[in-house]
């Protein structure tokens, strides 16, 4: 167990003792190496269960409205319970957006921070092990030892398998929490946030277009990463409003555009790319890129990020005078 | 039955010799591992992978079709005209899976022509597994690693060579089209299969798995399912993965009185699922929605079936966004029963 760990389960359980949180929303192991689940802690009996590692991926915002909504069928009266929840620099700052938006209240929540260096993504891993699958795995300080259904064993180094949206993360430390555990991280690599759009918008139109018809051909309407998303709260999507009808149901490639580009458009000056849209893709599509181009459009524009603050207005939910206005056409 | 061999380095050949008049179907390489794909050129075939990452049942059961075309009021039949297809390399879990929706789409006399016409027109060649996936738990549901159920062929990997046993009739003439390139299998290549099929159920550690089903009825109110609901987010990946989950959604597409009904995939796990016209919803938790999936295929099936529909390929396990372990739920649900 490391420190990180250890102090988090220490911390949590004074705070479900003392009352101050009702439950706490982190990671728990499961069967699979390099895998998470997210749990809910109610007792200070339960915290062993929670893990902290270089495995702990999911976005756990996501998992936070829900606490929030009157349980189905309760009669009486019903008040929200007090949250506990971990999180990483994206985490916190899909919590800001989501107080931000009404979704979850700041004072029924208690984060706690923990300096993130990056998290594995399960499928960079897969991309080492080729056709064959993971049997087993051990991180290991900067690296992770694996063993493939093969029998083989390779060591891996972590900054190989990192989530692209972890090597180019920009905040490493959560933007928001009442207790912070565990060392400040090392400072953000020198990359741009935006290395991966650069490159794609350096090319024509014709291959863009290729680039995102052998991406979203690979879609399979699972919804998923609309799912695993902190920012797709809503009651009813627009992929699947019947009236008026927007899009079809099928993974014709019109059908699958629409979908897509209306979720990257509805995450426009909202997305704080915490990569959950690929991590749970079981495809294996690069939606980043999308959502990164609509975030870098929005910081040029606005020179804005998303949800680094609760104070600070949301780029595309205010107006300053000075905004650019170049979109207006003349009547 | 046919008994052959096949040199490796003929795999090739003898899948462009069988792809002439057929479609074909194998696994590739793909950034998931392999996956499931129509193929031209066989090159691209790889059978080094075990589970392809989405099942092959999109060949016989479409993720969408349409069921016929409407203009105003007059409804126009789509034809139902299906090529020759060869499903070569699925694996015993997927062949076996094939034969459980074969009893969906025919059940109670009633025969499903658009998936029937695909699938009459379908053969078969399973390929054993030598060693198991990361999930895989196939003996534990009644499969095997060496199962044949399903299959029209099941081939074994001996290293240099393909041995080939013909299961059914479709299956030896299959295997008679491609004679000029296989050799009658030896004793010798039949003791290295029994080998084979014996190592491999071997390598498989067996999960419990409740089949009470008089107790999984009691679980349908127990606190299991809103701690695994909590954690469901409600997407379609394991449904859409799942070479048995065959429910599917109607929806009438129409523009300017013109129009085409599309049947489609669908997953219990989406809130619109059990959506009423009237704005109920029976299932309105994601508790009732994941208990709705397990007990589909742990009790619903059986009592209708008599099997589960579970095969035990583990994709909903690998691929769940959540984190979810379906055979970490069958056991705490095998020790409901037990306690019950």
């Amino acid at each position: 167990m490391n420190q990180v760990e250890e102090t988090l389960r220490q911390e949590v359980a004074k705070l479900l003792e003392d009352g101050t949180i009702d439950v706490f929303v982190g990671h728990e192991a499961v069967s699979l190496p390099l895998r998470t689940s997210p749990c809910f802690v109610r007792s200070p009996k339960e915290v062993d269960r929670l893990v902290w590692d270089r495995i702990c991926t999911r976005n756990l915002a996501t998992y936070l409205p829900q606490l929030f909504k009157r349980p189905v069928g309760l009669k009486g009266e019903w008040t929200p319970p007090k949250v506990g929840v971990v999180a990483k620099g994206c985490d916190s700052r899909s919590i800001v957006g989501l107080i931000k938006e009404k979704q979850i209240p700041r004072d029924r929540l208690f984060i706690i921070g923990v300096g993130c260096e990056g998290m594995i993504d399960r499928h960079s891993v897969g991309r080492v092990l080729g056709v064959v699958g993971l049997a087993d795995a051990k991180v290991d300080g900067n690296s992770v030892q694996v063993i493939g259904t093969d029998g083989r064993e390779k060591r891996i180094d972590i900054a190989d398998v990192l989530a692209a949206s972890c090597r180019e993360c920009q905040h490493r430390e959560a933007v928001l929490s009442n207790l912070t555990v565990g060392e400040a991280p090392s400072s953000a690599p020198e990359v741009s946030h935006y290395a991966n759009v650069a490159g794609f918008e350096l090319k024509s139109s014709q291959e863009r277009w290729e680039h995102w018809v052998e991406e979203l051909s690979r879609c399979i309407r699972c919804y998923a990463c609309r799912q695993a998303c902190p920012n797709c709260y809503c009651e009813e999507c627009f992929a699947e409003e019947t009236a008026p009808q927007w899009l079809g149901v099928t993974t014709d490639l019109s059908d699958v555009f629409v979908f897509h580009l209306g979720r990257a458009f509805h995450q426009a000056g909202r997305c704080v790319d915490c990569g959950a849209c690929v991590a749970a893709c079981p495809q294996g599509i690069d939606l980043r890129l999308l959502n990164q181009k609509i975030n870098k459009d929005v910081e040029e524009l606005f020179e804005a990020q998303a949800s680094l603050s609760l104070e600070e207005a949301e780029a595309l939910s205010s107006f300053r005078m000075e905004d650019d206005q170049s979109f207006m056409t003349e009547p | 039955m046919l008994e052959i061999t096949l040199d490796k380095s003929k795999v090739q050949e003898f899948l462009r010799l069988l792809g002439q008049n057929r479609r074909l179907f194998a696994p590739v390489k793909d950034r998931m591992g392999t996956t499931f794909s129509e193929v031209v050129d066989p090159s691209l075939v790889c059978l080094d992978g075990l589970n392809t990452n989405l099942s092959p049942k999109e060949v016989v059961f479409p993720q969408w079709e349409t069921l016929y075309t409407f203009e105003e009021d007059q409804a126009n039949e789509v034809k139902l005209v299906a090529q020759e297809t060869l499903l070569f390399g699925a694996r015993p879990c997927d062949a076996r899976a094939l034969e459980l929706l074969d009893r969906v789409f025919t059940w109670e006399r009633i025969d499903d022509p658009y998936y029937l016409h695909r699938r009459e027109k379908t053969c078969v060649v399973a390929l054993a597994c030598n060693t198991p996936g990361e999930a895989c738990f196939c003996s534990s549901v009644g499969g095997s690693p060496v199962g044949e159920v399903g299959a029209d062929v099941l081939a074994f990997d001996l290293g240099e060579q393909l041995y080939l046993r013909a299961l059914t009739e479709r299956g030896e003439a299959l295997l008679n089209e491609a004679s000029a390139l296989t050799e009658k299998a030896t004793e010798e290549d039949k003791r290295a299969v029994q080998q084979a099929a014996a190592e491999a159920e071997k390598q498989l550690q067996p999960i419990p798995i409740p089949k009470d089903l008089a107790a999984l009825k009691e679980s349908f109110d127990a606190e299991i399912w809103e701690n695994l609901g909590q954690k469901c987010l409600g997407c379609g990946t394991c449904a859409y993965v799942c070479p048995t989950c065959h429910c599917f959604d109607i929806t009438d597409e129409t523009k300017k009185g013109v129009g085409r009904r599309v049947r489609s995939w669908d997953s219990c796990a989406f809130s619109l699922f059990t959506l009423h016209g009237s704005g109920h919803n029976p299932r309105i938790t994601q508790a009732a929605r994941y208990r709705q999936r397990v007990l589909h295929k742990f009790l619903y099936c059986p009592e209708n079936f008599g099997e589960a529909f579970c095969v035990g390929c583990g994709r909903c396990i690998t691929n769940c966004p959540a984190g979810l372990d379906l055979r970490a739920v069958l056991e705490r649900l095998a020790s409901l029963a037990k306690v019950g």
